[in-house]
């Protein structure tokens, strides 16, 4: 590769009317990074072109921008020979590549980021034990860059009630840490961590490696449903016992046991068009051998 | 070629004609799938969050029913395929989980030794049995049939447990669709999240999220859509007139299992093929391609 | 006025790194008024995050080692040019902010029983040394200051550059402050200032440091007439040499993976430190080899174009240890396609800070009545290069420190009114506007580039009256010629980075010709701070610090004897 092409978002919401596709030949060098693209356009070809940029190494998450319609930072993607480079997505722009990033900064600030402690360790420093931590540790990494924001479908829908994994994981950066001792369970019933559709979207586009399905929302969902009832504490609960129960999870048996009253109309509407295709059993297949399962849960809970 | 086949719950009451197209598929393509008796549900989502360690023992147990045919796992559901493989990586790396997960399996007289893999249909048939030989078997290459490709999220996401295509730039179920003879419509949320884990307690966003893409994919100009996973399916179509609602759009856009496209190519019929199931239906299609 | 918008606080804090941080919440904790103002995002724009550890003597390590110890560390491996009297008092305070930065979240690394892990940093006689996971403490602490600024909620004005200080009676009673998000100039009352904007380390071509760096705090202050120390000071380091984004990412060589060090080696594949420290090899510390590197480009070892290339082989080193400890540098040698464990990474040398600055007392006040100081923008009351845990510990210390007596100052001051200063904010204004204002064809990055490559040219590590004198002329000449033509090639008032870029400029040019002029006066060798005409050190006539001021017409420059209070130079050295 000698030269690389970006096409490159442009938009100044002070005088243009509509933003424009700027497109730009950037030679190649070994190891080139999207960064180091845009930092050759600004010098040479366009100085006015706007992007942030700080540590350039993955610390301070500043560079985020869509590469080819994914969220990365600008500072690690590989350039590559044909890019279009643009903002990252649903924040209003401030120019060109710089997005407005108060929405989420006013979301993570209501979910109390920072550790919330009744009393001082008994002595300074404390003994923390490095296992303790292992829940924790990966979240701590986390640079608040927002990919995972700008890659998760939900938040695009700009779904009501729903925070965002970005906050979910500076919640659960506190409520996994020992010394937290804050009831952190209503803010993340505030955060909606219930509306994540666990499509890992997030997880793909991290780039400091942080595994928010499993670190973050299986983690907070967990706590949630020891401490609080709630509808998807129920769904979660049902599945459980279906298997125990069958072995099989039976979609009818499950909605059903879970839809709540509000749902029950538009349920039994989906549900008539469903049974009339032959799609619905009304009655639970169970597995042969299903005391087996029995037998293995019933083990299983003897020894903790 | 022989594989342990472990079908998943909705192949079972739901979408019971994926089971029954896929069973007849592999027939036709002289792949053997041997039943597994009494493999429990994977756990879905849910089960890892409600019982961690029952969660890999149920599964644990699935895997070495088929380690003791010495067989390798087919799925046919993304969640499946990456559930069983997520745990089976677990399992595999953690030495300490397998034995405490074993001594638990010891009192239904189960071992597991990690020595299966996990594979969903569609890799299978790319590699496996391989584009020519599904070539050879087909009797009405699906010309002029535009499909777009739905993956979903789980038979992409997370590459670590899966590592068949670049969740990124997938190119494997775009391949399946050419291989029938059909031609892929590209559109950006053919990798996205149809929002089916939700359906139970969250029914609008599956709806919304579900709507989007059917939007996207019939305005790229898709005769019809295929997806290798029949919670997708269920979404797509089961639910596409809801989304058509939410959304206020007038898409029409029939579906396909994954193995429904594959035999239609191949010459199966309406009937064989189970399409009446279908709650978008399909013939329109069939009449495009002139096989009513 | 048009176009001036107006705030008002107790104590206004300029930077938001570590110790600008650190300062807003002592001064809040103080009961201060506080408004923090950075030019981007708080936790995204400092220097701090890519600082590897933390020393402090503590109940953790060595149980026979004492702050004397520490103390005698630091003001030997800074050539004795340290301010000893606030070295002592930085020092005693290391120790309570461990504790305090475990009270912020940050978990500093544990042995499995649960007990502090500190380690042998280079330049240290004990192991006291201390990181967190992945070695990136100052990533935690960071995070740790930035969850204190949002409990307290400090209010905060991102995206805005301090421009100048506004002075009533010789004293500091605001600053001006250009907000380039949307094109005003802002005039601040305080009855405080603290600045706390870092090292102007992007007068070079290539360095670690962020881009940021542009010395605005030091300009400011130096141009409000506040005294200046140490700025002929800088730390020379190796880093990776491509590409262009990776160039400056830092090949640390100050601890051990395991039993081993990385190793340095030539163009032969010599293993350099042999040569020069036999003794302690690669875990000499860093002007040692420095020194070491440089002589070797010097006689001609090196590779590249420029013959400046050397190698750090890691091939040795077990892959898990070193991707651990060694984190940054495995990662992007991976990422540049080298792989480690079979090929050797190429080096060159580059900046990593200046050491000069805003000169301090022990309350961190300046020279200034109502001017602060804290973090890398101080004059280096180290000295002139420092051991791990320097550059941390000394924000985070003096910066908690500024905080303090910031608040105590604001208390006992009155409000100046704006209106009082008015002259100097319209003054300031024309300035901020002019380049806005001007037509020409000369932008800021070209003359940005010309600044950095004479400096990369006549102010290297080993430097010579002939050069010096070479450089400070070409640098008068820009400033002269080209700063007065700088125009920009949009007008736009919404986020105009070459706006900032222009002014950035003009602050770089000052700190250049200081910088070279102090350089010209040291005539000596020592540690980090080398000149090829005076190759040795000179303790009779340059034990001193070089104290700058701007005059009405150009600077002073006068040498101050180093107080040895608590440490002298030993016969060894």
């Amino acid at each position: 590769m000698e030269k690389v092409t970006a096409k490159v978002f442009r938009y100044d919401p002070s005088t243009d009317d509509t933003y424009r596709y700027e497109t730009y030949e950037v030679p190649y060098e070994k190891g080139m990074r999207v960064l180091g693209v845009l930092m050759y356009i600004q010098e040479n070809v366009d100085t006015s072109l706007a992007f942030r940029y700080s540590c350039r190494r993955k610390r301070c998450g500043s560079c985020g921008v869509l590469v080819n319609g994914k969220p990365r930072l600008a500072c690690m993607e590989e350039a590559k020979e044909e890019m279009v480079i643009e903002p990252l997505p649903n924040l209003p722009i401030v120019r060109d590549l710089v997005v407005e990033t108060t929405e989420y900064e006013e979301r993570i600030q209501s979910i109390s980021p920072y550790l919330v402690r009744k009393n001082r360790p008994e002595r300074e420093p404390e003994k923390l034990l490095p296992n303790n931590f292992t829940a924790v540790r990966p979240l701590n990494q986390c640079i608040e860059c927002f990919s995972c924001m700008s890659a998760c479908p939900v938040n695009g829908l700009k779904w009501e009630g729903f925070s965002g994994p970005a906050t979910l994981i500076q919640l659960a950066r506190r409520m996994l840490d020992p010394r937290d001792d804050m009831d952190r369970i209503p803010d993340a019933g505030q955060a909606g961590f219930e509306h994540c559709v666990a499509c890992y979207a997030c997880v793909n586009a991290c780039p400091v490696e942080i595994g928010i399905l499993e670190g973050v929302i299986e983690n907070i969902k967990k706590k949630y449903t020891e401490k609080e009832p709630s509808v998807y504490g129920k769904y979660n609960k049902t599945w459980g016992d279906l298997i125990v129960k069958n072995g099989l999870v039976n979609p009818f048996t499950l909605m059903r046991k879970v839809s709540t009253f509000d749902k029950l109309l538009s349920n039994m509407v989906i549900g008539i068009k469903f049974f009339l295709k032959g799609k619905i059993s009304l009655k639970s297949q169970k597995i042969p051998n299903i005391d087996e399962i029995r037998t293995i849960q019933k083990v299983i809970g003897e020894k903790r | 070629m022989k594989f342990a086949y472990y079908p998943g719950c909705s192949p079972q009451s739901t979408t019971r004609e994926l089971d029954v197209v896929t069973r007849k598929i592999a027939k036709a393509l002289e792949i053997e799938l041997v039943n597994l008796n009494g493999a429990a549900c994977c756990g879905s989502v849910e089960m890892r969050v409600n019982d961690p360690d029952l969660f890999y023992a149920i599964n644990a147990r699935t895997l070495a029913m088929a380690e003791r045919q010495g067989l390798d796992l087919l799925t046919i559901c993304n969640t499946c395929q990456l559930v069983l493989a997520q745990a089976n990586q677990s399992l595999k790396k953690d030495g300490e989980l397998l034995d405490k997960i074993n001594q638990a399996l010891s009192e239904v007289h189960v071992k597991y030794s990690g020595g299966v893999e996990v594979k969903h249909l569609l890799w299978i048939l790319l590699t496996d049995v391989g584009p020519e030989r599904i070539k050879g078997n087909l009797k009405f290459p699906l010309t002029g049939l535009k499909v777009a490709p739905f993956y979903g999220c789980h038979i992409l996401r997370p590459k670590e447990a899966l590592g068949f295509d670049d969740p990124d730039d997938p190119k494997s179920l775009e391949e399946f669709i050419r291989i029938c003879g059909g031609e892929p419509v590209d559109f950006p949320g053919k990798i996205k999240c149809c929002g089916f884990h939700n359906l139970p307690y969250d029914p609008m966003l599956a709806v919304t999220l579900t709507g989007k893409y059917l939007q996207e994919a019939s305005d790229a100009g898709a005769n019809c859509m295929v997806t290798p996973c029949p919670l997708c399916f269920t979404m797509l179509d089961g639910y596409q007139r809801e989304a058509n609602q939410k959304l206020g759009s007038h898409v029409n856009l029939p579906v396909f299992h994954l193995p429904q496209l594959l035999g239609l190519a191949m010459g199966m019929g309406k009937d064989e093929l189970m399409l009446k199931r279908n709650m978008v239906s399909t013939d329109g299609i069939l009449r495009k391609i002139g096989r009513v | 006025m048009t176009d001036v918008a107006y705030k008002e606080t107790d104590v206004l804090v300029i930077g938001g790194g570590l110790a600008g941080m650190r300062a807003a919440i002592e001064a809040h904790d103080h009961g201060a008024a506080v408004l923090l103002i950075l030019k981007g995002k708080l936790g995204k724009m400092n220097a701090g995050i890519c600082s590897y550890h933390y020393a402090a003597v503590g109940p953790w390590g060595d149980p026979d080692d004492k702050n004397e110890l520490h103390l005698e560390d630091v003001i030997h491996s800074g050539g004795y040019l340290a301010d000893q009297e606030l070295c002592k008092i930085m020092i005693e305070e290391l120790k309570d902010r461990v504790f305090e930065f475990e009270r912020y979240g940050l978990m500093w690394d544990r042995k499995s029983d649960g007990e502090m892990d500190p380690y042998l940093g280079a330049g240290h006689s004990k192991p006291r040394t201390l990181s967190t996971w992945m070695r990136q403490a100052g990533v935690d602490m960071i995070h740790g200051l930035r969850s204190e600024m949002r409990r307290r909620k400090i209010p905060l004005i991102e995206d805005v550059m301090a421009t100048r200080l506004l002075v009533k009676d010789g004293k500091v009673v605001g600053a001006t402050a250009l907000d380039y998000l949307n094109g005003i100039l802002m005039g601040i009352q305080a009855k405080s200032v603290i600045i706390a904007t870092g090292s102007h380390h992007q007068v070079f071509p290539v360095t670690t440091s962020p881009p940021e760096g542009t010395g605005d705090g030091v300009a400011m202050a130096y141009r409000a007439g506040a005294e200046l120390m140490n700025m002929e000071f800088g730390v020379f380091i190796s880093t990776l040499a491509y590409p262009s984004t990776f160039k400056g990412i830092l090949v640390p060589t100050l601890f051990k993976v395991g039993d081993e060090t990385l190793h340095l080696l030539n163009s032969k594949g010599e293993r350099i430190m042999q040569r020069y420290d036999p003794e302690h090899l690669e875990m000499a510390s860093k002007d040692v080899i420095a020194r070491a590197l440089q002589t070797e480009i010097k006689e001609g070892r090196g590779d590249g174009e420029e013959g400046d290339t050397l190698y750090a082989d890691l091939r040795h080193l077990p892959y898990e240890a070193a991707r651990q400890k060694l984190s940054e540098l495995v990662f992007f040698a991976n990422k540049a396609g080298i792989d480690i464990k079979k090929e050797l990474i190429p080096i060159r040398p580059a900046a990593h800070e200046t050491l000069g600055g805003i000169r301090i007392n022990k309350s961190c006040e300046s020279s200034l009545p109502g001017l602060y100081a804290a973090g890398s923008v101080v004059g280096a009351i180290y000295g002139n290069d420092g051991i791990p845990g320097r550059g941390t510990g000394h924000a985070i210390v003096f910066g908690r420190r500024a905080g303090q007596f910031a608040a105590q100052g604001a208390r006992k001051s009155d409000r100046v009114s704006i209106e009082k200063v008015m002259d100097q904010l319209d003054d300031e204004k024309m300035r901020v506007f002019k380049p806005m204002e001007r037509r020409s064809d000369i932008r800021p990055i070209t003359v940005l580039k010309k600044l950095q490559h004479l400096v990369g040219k006549y102010f290297r590590w080993a430097k010579n009256e002939k050069d010096l004198n070479l450089g400070l002329k070409e640098i008068l000449r820009i400033r002269e010629e080209q700063l007065p033509q700088i125009s920009l090639s949009s007008h736009t008032k919404r986020f105009n980075q070459e706006w900032v870029k222009a002014l950035e400029v003009e602050n770089l040019i000052d700190m250049a010709e200081i910088m070279f002029e102090a350089a010209l006066m040291r005539k000596e060798t020592r540690t980090m701070y080398a000149r090829e005409d005076y190759p040795d050190r000179d303790d009779k006539n340059w034990l001193k610090h070089i104290v700058v001021k701007k005059q009405t017409v150009g600077m002073t420059l006068e040498a101050v004897p180093v107080k040895l209070l608590y440490v002298k130079p030993g016969e060894e050295d």
